[in-house]
């Protein structure tokens, strides 16, 4: 066998095709890191933990166990670690300027959106960050309970609770939502 | 009838919603104006604060070439195959590995054809099926190899048959 036998292991998708890893990982990365992203409010951050993932994957894979629901897997095992990345830190929350803010394109006002965006964010709990990301993202209910363990029937009302929390918080810094 | 729960007007513009309840409120909203204005409130908030978060999404994130990602990890794989190969090693050709993989497959074919709990006509659910092969090692005689078959069906429950 080559050593790429175990790139090419296969694993199955929701829709029972065979896919590599290789494929997994480029179907997912970007989508993954920008979860993570949003999550805990820095890029390096956010790479690491998508990169953890994968190998986590990878390993998974190469001893042979099948993973049968890989999107739950990927987002599931993608929010723990940034919910331990959060823990760890507890940086994001009081970090009022976003470092990678400097770097983005775009005119001035669409860096300071960006700026309230992120912080109305990070004054949320992290569990309600992964629930509104996930949203945006537009994961169905059933999907966000299973990647961030919340029970399929209190979805609505937390989200909708969540909701009112992020608008109260970008009304307060004139954000204009309507 | 009351008015509608906000948290209950959230899971009806998300589509998240029994088709009984969903009867329910498509009934009151014909009959309540207050409500109709809340859900479109509702409806254009969650659009908006939607639009926000994604306009945070990374456009230029680079994904790592995957080579790099496992690098680290490529050694000790190796060094496994390694070991696999020195184990069973009686160094049989490619060519002599390609046959015996064929005939694997072949044979797992074969097996789904004439296996008779498989009766699609008789049952109107289709079952999907899929083989995985764990550890197919071509320099061992198949006899001697587990083959693990994962029968799912589309309810997602799996089958193990060895
Ligand atoms: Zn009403």
């Amino acid at each position: 066998m080559s050593q790429n036998s175990l790139l090419l292991r296969l694993s199955i998708n929701a829709f029972n095709q065979l896919r590599t890893f290789e494929e997994i990982y480029t179907d997912n990365y970007a989508r993954l890191h920008n979860v993570a992203v949003k999550m805990v409010g820095d890029r390096e951050n956010a790479s690491d933990i998508v990169q953890e993932v994968f190998i986590g994957l990878y390993e998974k894979l190469s001893g042979g166990t099948v993973v049968l629901y890989l999107n739950t897997y990927l987002y599931r095992a993608t929010l723990n670690k940034c919910f331990d990345c959060i823990n760890r830190q507890k940086r994001y929350s009081t970090l009022e300027v976003v470092p990678e803010n400097s770097v983005e394109d775009g005119s001035l006002e669409s860096r300071e959106r960006k700026v309230v965006i992120r912080r109305a964010l990070s004054k949320l709990k992290p569990v309600e960050r992964a629930i509104l990301i996930m949203y945006s993202e537009d994961f169905s209910y059933k999907e966000i309970s299973d990647a961030t363990g919340i029970r399929f029937s209190s979805v609505g009302k937390t989200l909708a609770r969540t909701l009112d929390k992020m608008e109260n918080q970008l009304k307060s810094q004139r954000y204009e939502l309507y | 009838m009351n008015c509608i729960d906000k948290d209950i007007l959230q899971r009806y513009l998300d589509g998240e919603m029994d088709p009984d309840q969903k009867a329910q409120v498509d009934k009151h909203l014909k009959e309540c104006q207050p409500c109709r204005i809340q859900l479109e409130l509702l409806q254009t908030r969650a659009v908006q604060i939607k639009k926000a978060l994604k306009s945070l999404s990374d456009k230029e994130a680079v994904r790592p070439l995957l080579s790099s990602m496992v690098d680290g990890k490529r050694s000790v794989i190796e060094s496994k195959e390694l070991q696999h190969k020195n184990a069973s090693g009686n160094g049989w050709k490619p060519v002599t590995r390609l046959f015996y993989g064929i005939a694997v497959a072949c044979a797992i074919i074969l097996l789904f054809l004439y296996t008779p709990w498989i009766k699609p006509e008789e049952s109107q659910d289709v079952i999907q099926m899929q083989a995985v092969i764990q550890e197919v090692d071509a320099n061992r005689p198949y006899s001697e190899q587990e083959t693990v078959i994962t029968v799912i069906d589309p309810d997602g429950k799996v089958t193990y048959l060895k």
